[in-house]
C-alpha cells in the first residue's frame, strides 16, 4: 500500500428527489425532495490498493453511496474527490441488448464505460477468454442462460482497467469455479494497486477480504475501522434485532415433516441448571429438551440436533448415533435431553433443528427453526473472532543466541 | 479533445446498436426507414385528387415528398430523442456518461433513416428532371438546422418525460398537429397573408421551405426566413439544454 489517497469523501449528504419550486408540486409532487436523507454527513478516505467494505441493513444507504461515488447520481451536499478512473460494478447485466451478440454488447458496454476504440480491441480477447462462453460469444444475448449473462457482465467489468472498483453484491452469482476465478482476479487487481469498495451482506466475506470496514445505519456512519471490530459491532446490532424478530416470528417460521407416528411438541433451550432461557454467554453450559408425543414404540431411535446460524450455515449436527444403549421412545408423551457442557460458540443468533430416525434409517420426524438462542458478546472472548470459540493454551519459547 | 472523441465514439456505438438491433429480426430491414414518408406521400397525393392543394407548379408527388422527407427526419428524431432517456434507463443507472449522448444517438439513428429516404428522394428528383445545381451547398446547413432543432425539442421532451411520461405521449401527439402547422403538404404561399408573420415563427416553416427552394427550384433558402428559423432554433436549444442539464442530475434517481 503506497499510502496515496485515491478517494476522499467529506460531509456527503444525499436527499432523493428534486428541489422543486412550490408551483410545480401539484404535477411533480411525488418527485419532491424527501425529508429523509439517504446519506448523512459521510466522511472517509480510501488509499491506493486498499479494500473498504461497506455493511449495513437494507436501506442503510450502501447502494446510494456507491451510486454517488460512481457519479450516476449527484450528491445534495459535500465533496467527493477522486483520483483516477472509477469503475462501478453495479447492475452488471443492465444495458445488454437481447438481439445483439455477446461480442457486440461487450463493445458497447466498454464504450459506455469510456474505453477508446483501440482499448476495446486490445481488451476484447481477455474478456472473451474470461467469460468462457466459446461460440456463444457470437450469438444473440437473448439465447443465453442467466449464468452466461452473469459471466458476460462480469467479464467486461473485471477486465477494464480502473483505479477504483465499486462492487455491489455481485459475487453471489455464477457457479463456484467462476466465483473462485473472480476472487483470484480481485486479488490480482489489489496487488496491482487497484482500490476496491465492496458492498455485501455476506459479513464473513467482508471480514475476510477487506482492509477496513464501514458500518452504515440509516444513512449514517456508525463506525469505520478494523474489519473484526466493525463486523462484531454489526453482529451485536443484528443479534439484538434478530432476537427481537425471532421472538415475534417463532411460531411462524418453524417447519417440520413427520411420518405421523411421532410429533415433537416442543423444543426448549435451558441453561446448565435447567431453567429455560434464550440468552447465553460464550462457553456456557446448555441443555436442549425435546418433548414428544408418540403413537408407537421405537427402540434405539437415532436422535439428531442441528445448530444453524442466522445466515443459514449448519455449524453443528450431532446425534445419538445408532444403538445408543438407553435410547427408546414409548407410546404417549416423553422427553429427550441433550446436555452440552460448554457450547463453544461466539456471539450471534442460532436456530435449532431436530431429526428423529428409526434404527433402519427411516425418518420419523424432522423439523427446522424449532427453537432459537442467542450468544451475547462477552469481554472474555474479545480475542476470538469468527463463529467458534477456541480456548488455546499458548506457549512461547526461545533459543538464546 | 480526447473527451470529445470519447463521447463521439459512445454516441456512434449507441446509434449502431439502435440501427442494427432494430432491423436484426425484420425481413425488410432498413427499407422500413423509407416507408413512412412514402406512405404519407401516397396518402396526401390521393387526398389531393379530392381537395385542391397548390404545389407551386411542380408535380405534387415530388412537391410533397421533398417536404415529407425532412419532416419525417424531424419527427422521428424528436420521438426517438424524447424517449431515449427512458429507453436507456439501465445504462443511465450504471454509468456516469454525459446524458446528452442518448438523445444525440437517437438523432443519429433518425439521420440514418433520413439518408435511406434520401436515396429514393434523389432518384425521384432525377426522374422528374428537377433543376439540381449549386444551391445544393445549402443542404448540409438545412440538415444541420433540422437536427439541432430536433435535438433541442427532443432534449426537453426527454428531460421532462423522464419524470412524467405524459410529456412523451403529448409530444408525439403535438408533432402530428405540428405537421399541419408547417408547409409540408402545402406551400408557404398558401398561408393567408394576415397569418404569414405568426406562421413564420414556426422554425420548421423556414426549414421545409428552404429544402423546397434548394431541391426543386435550385435557389438558396429565403434569407430572412432562414435567419428567423436559426434564431428560434438556437433560442430553443438555449432554453432546453440547461433544463436537460439540471434534470440530468436526477435521472438515475427517478428511473
Amino acid at each position: 500500500m503506497s499510502g496515496v489517497t485515491v478517494l476522499e469523501v467529506q460531509g456527503l449528504w444525499k436527499h432523493y428527489g428534486l428541489p422543486l419550486p412550490k408551483m410545480l408540486l401539484p404535477f411533480f409532487g411525488s418527485f419532491a425532495a424527501s425529508e429523509r436523507a439517504a446519506l448523512k454527513n459521510i466522511h472517509f478516505e480510501l488509499k491506493r490498493g486498499e479494500t473498504l467494505g461497506v455493511i449495513g441493513y437494507n436501506g442503510a444507504g450502501k447502494s446510494t453511496l456507491l451510486k454517488v461515488l460512481a457519479g450516476v447520481t449527484a450528491q445534495t451536499r459535500g465533496t467527493v474527490n477522486l483520483r483516477g478512473r472509477v469503475f462501478p460494478m453495479i447492475e452488471l447485466n443492465a444495458g445488454l441488448h437481447p438481439d445483439m451478440t455477446g461480442r457486440e454488447n461487450v463493445k458497447l458496454l466498454s464504450a459506455i464505460m469510456g474505453l477508446s476504440r483501440s482499448a476495446i480491441q486490445s481488451t476484447l480477447p481477455a474478456i472473451e477468454a474470461f467469460c468462457e462462453l466459446g461460440e456463444w460469444f457470437d450469438l444473440p444475448v437473448r439465447t443465453y442462460s442467466s449464468g452466461m449473462l452473469v459471466r458476460l457482465g462480469f467479464g467486461v467489468a473485471i477486465n477494464i482497467r480502473a483505479d477504483i472498483l465499486l462492487i455491489d453484491e455481485v459475487l453471489a452469482v455464477g457457479d463456484l469455479p467462476f466465483q473462485r476465478k473472480c476472487y483470484n482476479q480481485f486479488e490480482r487487481l489489489r496487488q496491482q494497486g487497484v482500490s476496491i469498495i465492496f458492498v455485501s451482506h455476506n459479513i464473513r466475506q467482508i471480514e475476510r477480504i477487506c482492509d477496513r470496514v464501514m458500518l452504515l445505519h440509516q444513512g449514517e456512519t456508525l463506525c469505520i475501522g478494523e474489519p473484526e471490530e466493525v463486523c462484531l459491532r454489526y453482529h451485536k446490532m443484528s443479534s439484538a434485532r434478530d432476537m427481537e424478530c425471532v421472538r415475534m416470528l417463532l411460531p411462524e417460521i418453524a417447519t417440520w415433516q413427520c411420518s405421523g407416528e411421532l410429533t415433537v411438541t416442543s423444543v426448549t433451550v435451558m441453561d446448565a441448571n435447567g431453567s429455560p432461557t434464550s440468552e447465553f454467554m460464550p462457553c456456557a453450559g446448555m441443555k436442549i429438551l425435546i418433548q414428544y408425543q408418540s403413537e408407537v414404540a421405537v427402540v434405539h431411535p437415532v436422535v439428531g440436533i442441528r445448530i444453524i446460524t442466522s445466515d443459514m450455515m449448519r455449524i453443528a449436527d450431532f446425534s445419538t448415533g445408532d444403538r445408543f444403549p438407553t435410547a427408546a421412545i414409548h407410546p404417549g408423551t416423553g422427553w429427550i435431553e441433550a446436555a452440552i457442557n460448554a457450547l463453544p460458540l461466539l456471539q450471534g443468533v442460532y436456530s435449532i433443528g431436530v431429526t428423529i430416525k428409526a434404527p433402519d434409517g427411516r425418518c420419523i420426524y424432522t423439523g427446522e427453526n424449532l427453537a432459537f438462542f442467542g450468544i451475547s458478546y462477552a469481554a472474555e472472548t474479545r480475542n476470538n473472532f469468527g463463529i467458534v470459540h477456541i480456548d488455546a493454551q499458548w506457549a512461547f519459547s526461545h533459543n538464546t543466541l | 479533445m480526447a473527451k470529445f472523441f470519447s463521447l463521439l465514439h459512445i454516441t456512434m456505438a449507441l446509434a449502431y446498436r439502435d440501427i442494427v438491433s432494430r432491423y436484426r429480426r425484420s425481413l425488410l430491414g432498413p427499407l422500413w426507414a423509407i416507408m413512412q414518408p412514402l406512405l404519407l406521400m401516397a396518402v396526401f397525393t390521393l387526398l389531393r385528387t379530392v381537395v385542391d392543394i397548390p404545389s407551386d407548379g411542380v408535380p405534387y408527388i415530388i412537391f410533397s415528398y421533398v417536404g415529407l422527407v425532412p419532416w419525417t427526419f424531424f419527427t422521428s428524431a424528436v420521438n426517438r430523442a424524447g424517449s431515449s432517456i427512458l429507453a436507456n434507463s439501465t445504462l443511465i443507472k450504471k454509468s456516469p456518461v454525459a446524458r446528452e449522448i442518448f438523445p444525440l444517438a437517437a438523432l443519429m439513428t433518425a439521420l440514418f433513416d433520413f439518408c435511406m429516404s434520401g436515396i429514393i428522394l434523389a432518384g425521384m428528383l432525377v426522374y422528374f428532371h428537377m433543376p439540381l445545381g449549386t444551391a445544393l451547398v445549402w443542404m448540409p446547413v438545412l440538415v444541420l438546422l433540422t437536427a439541432v432543432l430536433a435535438f433541442g425539442v427532443g432534449m426537453l421532451v426527454a428531460a421532462l418525460g423522464c419524470f412524467r411520461q405524459d410529456v412523451i405521449f403529448a409530444a408525439s401527439f403535438g408533432l402530428q398537429l405540428w405537421l399541419y402547422a408547417s408547409p409540408v403538404i402545402y406551400p408557404l404561399s398558401a398561408v393567408p397573408r394576415q397569418w404569414q408573420f405568426a406562421y413564420r415563427l414556426n422554425p420548421m416553416a423556414g426549414i421545409i421551405d428552404g429544402f423546397r427552394n434548394v431541391l426543386i427550384k435550385n435557389t438558396p433558402p429565403d434569407g430572412v426566413l432562414l435567419i428567423l428559423s436559426c434564431a428560434i432554433t438556437i433560442g430553443f436549444l438555449a432554453l432546453s439544454w440547461p433544463i436537460f442539464r439540471r434534470c440530468a442530475h436526477y435521472f438515475a434517481d427517478v428511473l
